[in-house]
């Protein structure tokens, strides 16, 4: 990467090439819809693509991550105001009319995990989808979240040990 | 990461490059009719802010804005000897009405 100020077009479709697929499936458990996570990793790309002039290359990963971590709270959050008007379906049914294109949302173990993943408490649950999506050390995410690095490891443990005792399924 | 992944990962739906390329292109103005359109937009502002006053504005009373505009000068008394009194009819108990006028003095031819 280099260190000028700007990012340019193949530097943007590089990003998406390379974090796509895990931008995806950390927004997937947040907003548990097909379509929604799309929507939120295209929002994250399209700002960053707005403000690409300010933004320096080496530090678009974590720009995208803060972008789309925001984003899912802030749809999780509208679905839960939906829902609580009573206006859409919870998200638990959406995902599960949502689970053709899904491999993990197929199966009693897949919905168990589903929804034990909706149980955790955010702070733990954001932790968890970053260490497992995000490619990147408790430094990494204990910077990107302002926390202390033992503190990403302390709620990453707990939020498996929460997942393992309650579907038994977790390897 | 040292730890082992817990959750499987998910194929997003394919194309999604195309969906958010056409989003980029659809959804923001041209670059070239920003500034324009800004500029249209801070003279229109101006426009509005610098806007003469409508003639159809409603005006204070003159007494009211004399009232409001100067410090009170109290009531000017003047001291009227021999004057004749007629107490005129009030609407409310609480007020009375005075008809003060100079006594007048019949004039000779």
């Amino acid at each position: 990467m280099s260190g000028a100020r700007g990012l340019s077009t193949p530097q943007w479709q590089e990003l998406y090439q390379r974090l796509e697929k895990p931008l995806y499936n950390f927004a997937w458990r947040y907003v548990w819809s097909t379509p929604e996570a799309e929507d939120v990793v295209h929002d994250a790309f399209l700002q960053i693509w707005e403000r690409r002039a300010r933004i320096l290359p080496e530090t678009a990963d974590r720009y995208l991550w803060v972008a789309v971590l925001n984003l899912s709270r802030k749809r999780r959050r509208w679905a839960r105001t939906k829902q609580f008007l009573q206006i859409e379906a919870s998200p638990f049914e959406l995902a599960a009319t949502d689970s053709v294109e899904s491999e993990v949302a197929q199966g009693e173990e897949a919905r168990r995990l589903h929804v034990e993943i909706e149980r955790l408490p955010e702070a733990l649950r954001s932790v968890l989808l970053l260490a497992e999506f995000g490619e990147m050390s408790y430094e990494e995410i204990s910077q990107l979240l302002s926390i202390p690095p033992g503190t990403v490891a302390s709620r990453r443990h707990l939020a498996v040990k929460q997942l393992r005792a309650r579907t038994g399924s977790i390897r | 990461m040292s730890e082992e992944r817990i959750l499987k990962s998910i194929a997003p739906p394919p194309g999604g490059w195309q969906r958010l390329v056409a989003r980029r292109d659809a959804g923001r103005p041209d670059e070239g009719l920003r500034l324009p359109l800004m500029t249209a937009a801070v003279l229109a502002l101006v426009a509005f802010l610098l806007r003469p006053q409508s003639p159809q504005e409603i005006q204070l009373p003159w007494n009211s804005a004399r009232l409001l505009a100067q410090p009170s000068e109290g009531v000017g008394l003047q001291r009227v000897g021999g004057a004749q009194v007629t107490v005129i009819p009030s609407g409310d108990p609480r007020v009375r009405l005075y008809w003060i006028q100079p006594r007048t003095t019949p004039q000779g031819p």
